[in-house]
């Protein structure tokens, strides 16, 4: 998908849903060597794409995030907004802040994540 | 989720631009997270992802890409970028191999959900949440309680150049309760967290009211323990999530990606007594719904049960396919990654030592004085060489073989290897218990487990 494919149908599709939606679209390029005593053990090459997706329903503030261009995810982001008892909208215009809040605690899928080697924890 | 002529084109493609070998890793999933804090819904996400992972083997150099484009051009794009990256256009062979005939594995659904998570609405969901708080709700000292509901469905196909094509879909759920406890400005907390490879069916296997309540026992527990003591002395770990101490200090040093390396303390010593004889130590990716089951690995190979150490004897590593490759010891199904964004390495599935033939009680039995570490924290352990400290969630004191007064702030500390021949007895209660571990591959669920397992001296860090 690209940016303006996303744009259009997540946008018609919030409309037939009934609810109001803002888009964040991301779009990241990533190349890792890893190499260990002068040898080449890992490269790693990677292109990814996805929509961070707020929704505004009955009042309601819901998230999701999607790579996928299918109204599946404006449906969960519709019941999230219904569950939760948080009232809000969209705010006017600004850019949503590009940091990880449209993955909102799932590691953002398109960001380099370093391994975290130890300790084990529980999530 | 792929076409089988566009990945035998990526493959050909591939053989003819020099690789030795070639897979995918297609994936496409559902994450799902709710919490809530104070009898209200504090966050609620989904997440959609799809996503197919390419390596290649040129000897054993290893090249991987990842992509979201799905289609044939994008497969072979992202090829192309490897295929450059590692230098090897130079070596076409195009023609030299024939058709790939893929065998095709289907999945037999031995983790499959009874109850999909798809069944009931979210506000039911939401409901076994607030159950679950309310469990918690058991003293006047519990000031917070934060109950969390997380829900994955993952559907991966894994197929390689030599003819591997398994599809399979992994459904997993856990219910997570954190309950703080306050009293004359003492905090302390407790936890559980039950987790499988189920769909809603778990909140029948753990009851959500149970779950909260047992976390916030802990925490008050902990509210009256007083300062652990130091020193050297017995220690009986306890079942379940106690196996995390073995897993971090031991497990670790047998998966292939450290002993290739010879990082690990453990490398090279097969068939060599590395235990006392009480020490039967499995790692089993086909237990019926546990957290790390699946009926294939990530490099789409059948899983097993491995014994790795049997009556104190080494008897065999975790083997991802690299590893094999690097030291010829037999695959064990055991190559995992987080997701398609990760290449698979070595890694455990559900490691515990088995059950031995004491009952809890005799491990107790003659200790004049010591430490019963009945839920263990967090800790570090320091890979290669198995060196750990580790946190005690819920600790008493042991006195003429009888389970006192609670401590807290005992922290266990040691080398696993030297710790395993200390284990003297292990009894028969085995319990398992699930978490995430993380490695060079990323996040992966494991459960860790064991039966209480008495060892003979621990150094134990604590403030009295």
């Amino acid at each position: 998908m690209t940016k303006e494919e996303a744009k259009r149908y997540l946008l018609s599709k919030a409309k037939a849903l009934g609810v109001e939606a803002e888009l964040l679209f991301q779009e990241e390029r990533e190349l890792s060597l890893r190499a260990r005593n002068g040898a080449l053990e890992e490269i790693k090459e990677a292109r990814q794409r996805g929509v961070g997706l707020r929704v505004v329903a009955e009042g309601r503030v819901g998230y999701a995030y999607t790579k996928e261009l299918s109204p599946r995810a404006l449906e969960e982001a519709r019941e999230n907004a219904l569950l939760s008892g948080k009232t809000g909208s969209l705010p006017g215009g600004g850019p949503w802040e590009a940091t990880t809040s449209w993955a909102r605690g799932f590691p953002p899928p398109s960001r380099p994540r370093r391994p975290r080697p130890w300790p084990w924890r529980a999530p | 989720m792929l076409e089988p002529e566009a990945v035998e084109s990526l493959f050909k493609r591939a053989l003819s631009g020099g690789a030795d070998f070639a897979e995918v890793y297609a994936e496409r999933s559902l994450r799902r997270r709710m919490k809530v804090l104070s009898g209200r819904l504090e966050e609620a996400l989904s997440g959609l992802e799809y996503g197919v992972g390419i390596r290649l083997f040129f000897g054993t150099e290893v090249v991987y890409a990842y992509t979201h484009d799905l289609t044939k051009k994008g497969l072979l794009e992202a090829l192309e970028t490897l295929l450059r990256a590692k230098g090897a256009l130079g070596r076409v062979d195009e023609g030299g191999r024939g058709g790939l005939d893929f065998r095709k594995r289907l999945p037999q659904g031995l983790h499959a959900p009874k109850v999909p998570l798809s069944q009931k609405d979210k506000r039911y969901h939401l409901e076994r949440l607030l159950e679950a708080e309310a469990g918690a709700r058991i003293a006047p000292e519990i000031r917070q309680v934060e109950a969390s509901l997380l829900e994955w469905e993952q559907e991966v196909l894994i197929a390689n150049t030599e003819g591997v094509w398994a599809e399979e879909k992994w459904v997993r759920t856990r219910l997570f309760v954190l309950a703080v406890a306050e009293d004359g400005g003492e905090v302390q907390t407790g936890y559980a967290g039950p987790g499988k490879s189920v769909g809603l069916e778990l909140f029948e296997l753990y009851p959500p009211r149970a779950v909260g309540e047992k976390a916030a026992r802990q925490a008050l527990t902990n509210l009256r323990a007083r300062p652990a003591p130091a020193g050297t002395f017995p220690v009986v770990v306890g079942p379940g999530f106690g196996g995390v101490l073995f897993h971090e200090a031991v497990g670790h040093l047998l998966e292939t990606t450290s002993v290739a390396k010879k990082a690990s303390v453990l490398s090279d010593k097969l068939g060599e007594t590395i235990a006392s004889p009480a020490v039967t130590y499995i790692d089993d990716g086909t237990l019926p719904h546990a957290w790390g089951s699946t009926e294939v690995d990530d490099e789409g190979r059948p899983t097993e049960r491995t014994v790795l150490i049997e009556g104190g004897v080494l008897k065999a590593y975790m083997v991802d396919r690299l590893g094999h490759l690097l030291t010829g010891y037999p695959l064990s199904g055991s190559g995992r990654r987080q997701d398609y964004t990760f290449a698979p390495t070595s890694r455990m599935r559900n490691t515990f030592i088995a059950p031995g033939r004491h009952k809890p009680e005799e491990l107790f039995q003659g200790i004049e004085f010591g430490l019963y570490a009945k839920e263990m924290g967090g800790g570090q352990v320091k890979p290669g060489s198995g060196e750990y400290n580790f946190a005690v969630q819920e600790g008493y004191l042991i006195r003429k073989g009888r389970i006192e007064e609670p401590v807290r702030g005992a922290m266990l500390v040691g080398k696993g290897p030297e710790t395993l021949k200390k284990v003297v007895a292990v009894a028969d209660d085995w319990e398992n218990a699930p978490g995430m571990c993380g490695s060079l591959s990323g996040a992966v669920p494991v459960e860790v487990g064991q039966p209480q397992v008495l060892v003979s001296e621990m150094v134990v860090g604590g403030r009295a």
